[in-house]
């Protein structure tokens, strides 16, 4: 039986004002997995993420993150988790290098292991010599390798990262795709991430759920998925369980 | 290894050394013009002081009298460093009025009402350049040569006629002796006790209120930028308690908030120190003041004072963290602040015309509960003896401060920080909802 990294069980979030953004979400990640979160703007996705990253309260039901409670316990799970939101920014008036320096001083036992998560950070980001220069002078690509290499560098239990590649070209979406699958492969890291693009999910996750209107309505392999719903990829697949207009 | 507020505290002052925004609109900018304001009024004052004291100068000099005492009159002013240039009639003298202090006309009858034992006049005709404190003060130096002048007839009148001038000059005079407390201060003047006192009555809650704007404008400065370089949903789930990320935040401010109130203490005193050079200088009666005070006063009040502008600045900057915590952006922040340090300074010059030394031990005690004005009381309780509403004074700063800041941390703790907005700009709205509710 594989050790279950995340249990969402029956969530419901509520905002202030009445909208409800999760209906009853349930859902597993096992270890080592990447579980991709797919649907339509305003299914919850951002939400779900945001309350397993500790950031908002759930109404009702439970979620946890290797049994810890991230309502009663959030201390306990921000130990294990880093969190990359959709529209995450970094300290432009510090350079690259100490934007690192302080992610992995929250981190890092000692000196040494500091050391080492910023020289890994460093590799992932691919920024070179550029590592030293002050944020605020990145471009958008570059600061997304940046703010991948600080999630993944740590080395957590779960990476939760919402649209990863939201936002950047081709050769930028490609290149963090990569990272992702191979720091996950290489340093056993958990992921759950949030995605539009359908082609980023059937390359990179292991188990994708579909989320509509606060649900999990589908989930399971993408080839599952698409057998099970004769699809040939999983945009069909996503349309089909959807629904999407007609041109 | 580094603690998280460490962590957290050091990026803080890297953020606000580097941050024009912070550095060069909140800090540089404020203090240099400060400063440069300080130092012009203050020359300016020195200087147009010194000019209206040094004697000398050009007088147009109108002679229609003709006689022995307009011929000695004239020879004083010469005497006293003074061009006289003469003209035979007004007209051609205020036709060539430029540069020269003023038009000075000697009636016919001068002389002889002089000689006469009557009062004699002089006709002034004085020009207004403009509206400077240094031309103002130099077109009244001619006044103080006409009264020494004056003075200088009258004494030699009473003189040969066997009075003494001081007598006649004034016949009852009078000596001030101030009592402070149970110390009595004999032969001085009121204003060279009340100016020193006044100073530090207003000078400490005077610059406790600009610290206390200065942090609050910091610290609501230092949560936006949390929220505007998008850092702060990073921030929310690092292993960091949202104590030690307020606690650093504050701290950061907090210094910051000291070397800048340094900076503004240094120019009010050295501004304070070139005005008060210009009057007679009697430092031992200041001294003897103050430390007269002191002992009236009690040495609870400059501790309580202290223990009580603390808790003044640990409440401002709660109430600014705590609107910060609604706002989107920098801009909104330093405007939210301004909501802060406008009142609080009103609410200080306020309390310096309120005088509650005449009300009742119950009232005043009453009225040291209202926040930041009580700072301004803090003195005149002391002088009072009413010890219990000085300790009232310390006790409710600390008190809001710890509610302010106890709501604040409650907050951060929350997911409200995240979900609460007090003032969304509207082409953000629509942006903001959508990020909530993806």
């Amino acid at each position: 039986m594989p050790t279950l990294v995340v249990e969402v069980n029956d969530l419901q979030k509520v905002y202030p004002g009445g909208k409800k953004a999760l209906k009853g979400l349930s859902f597993t990640v096992r270890e080592r997995e990447i579980y991709g979160l797919i649907g339509p703007n305003g299914a919850g996705k951002t939400t779900t993420l945001r309350i397993l990253a500790t950031i908002l309260e759930p109404t009702s039901g439970t979620a946890r993150i290797y049994g810890y409670d991230v309502k009663s316990e959030p201390e306990k799970v921000r130990r294990l988790i880093a969190y990359l939101p959709e529209e995450a920014g970094a300290y432009k008036y510090l350079t690259g290098l100490e934007f690192l320096d302080f992610i992995a001083s929250f981190y890092a036992e000692d000196e040494q292991a500091k050391r080492k998560m910023i020289q890994e950070a460093w590799k992932i980001s691919g920024l070179g010599i550029r590592i030293k220069d002050k944020i605020k002078t990145y471009s958008k690509g570059m600061l997304r390798r940046l703010l991948i290499a600080k999630t993944l560098m740590i080395h957590p239990k779960l990476a939760i990262l919402d649209e990863p590649t939201s936002g950047l070209d081709v050769i930028n979406s490609t290149r963090i795709r990569r990272i992702i699958k191979k720091y996950a492969k290489e340093y056993g890291v958990t992921v759950l991430l949030s995605s539009h693009n359908m082609l980023e999910v059937e390359y990179l996750c292991d188990r994708v759920g579909i989320i509509h209107e606060g649900r999990v309505v589908a989930e399971g392999s993408p080839a599952e998925l698409k057998k099970k719903y004769e699809a040939e990829n999983l945009e069909d697949v996503f349309t089909k369980i959807v629904g999407g207009e007609e041109i | 290894m580094r603690s998280a507020f460490l962590t957290m505290f050091i990026k803080e002052i890297k953020s606000i050394i580097r941050d024009p925004k912070i550095l060069i609109t909140m800090i540089i900018v404020p203090i240099v013009l400060t400063g440069l304001m300080y130092g012009i009024m203050g020359a300016m004052t020195t200087q147009a002081v010194k000019q209206a004291m040094k004697p000398g100068g050009e007088i147009l000099l109108v002679d229609l009298d003709h006689g022995y005492w307009a011929e000695n009159f004239t020879n004083y002013l010469a005497s006293h460093k003074y061009t006289v240039i003469k003209y035979n009639d007004i007209d051609s003298a205020i036709k060539n009025y430029d540069t020269a202090l003023c038009i000075l006309v000697i009636p016919k009858g001068f002389s002889e009402n002089l000689t006469r034992g009557y009062r004699a006049y002089l006709k002034i005709y004085y020009k207004i350049r403009g509206i400077s404190f240094t031309s103002m003060m130099t077109g009244y130096k001619i006044y103080g040569v006409i009264g020494q002048y004056s003075d200088m007839i009258s004494k030699h009148i009473l003189e040969k006629a066997g009075l003494s001038p001081e007598y006649v000059s004034s016949p009852v005079n009078s000596t001030s002796n101030i009592v402070i407390g149970n110390t009595i201060i004999k032969n001085i003047d009121p204003s060279q006790v009340t100016g020193p006192l006044l100073i530090l009555g207003l000078f400490i809650p005077l610059i406790i209120g600009l610290l206390a704007g200065f942090v609050a404008q910091l610290s609501a400065t230092s949560i936006a930028v949390e929220k505007e370089e998008k850092m702060l949903e990073t921030l929310l789930t690092l292993p960091l308690s949202r104590f030690s990320l307020i606690a650093a935040k504050v701290a950061a401010a907090f210094i910051v908030s000291l070397i800048g109130g340094g900076a503004y203490f240094v120019i009010m005193a050295w501004y304070f120190s070139q005005i008060s050079s210009l009057g007679p200088a009697n430092n031992n009666a200041s001294s003897i003041a103050l430390s007269a005070l002191m002992k009236a006063v009690g040495i609870q009040t400059p501790i309580l004072l202290i223990v009580a502008g603390f808790g003044t600045l640990f409440l401002a900057l709660g109430i600014a963290i705590l609107l910060a915590m609604f706002v989107d952006d920098v801009r909104s922040a330093q405007i939210i602040s301004g909501y802060i340090i406008a009142p609080l300074m009103l609410s200080i010059f306020i309390g310096l015309f309120l005088d509650i030394t005449s009300m009742s031990p119950i009232q005043q005690t009453a009225i040291a509960v209202i926040p930041f004005v009580n700072l301004v009381f803090i003195l005149n309780l002391g002088l009072t003896g009413n010890v219990t509403a000085q300790l009232v004074v310390a006790f409710s700063s600390w008190a809001y401060a710890i509610i302010v800041l106890y709501v604040a941390s409650r907050i951060i703790g929350t997911e409200k920080i995240f979900t609460m907005k007090l003032f969304k700009r509207k082409r953000r709205t629509s942006y903001s909802f959508h990020l909530l509710t993806r």
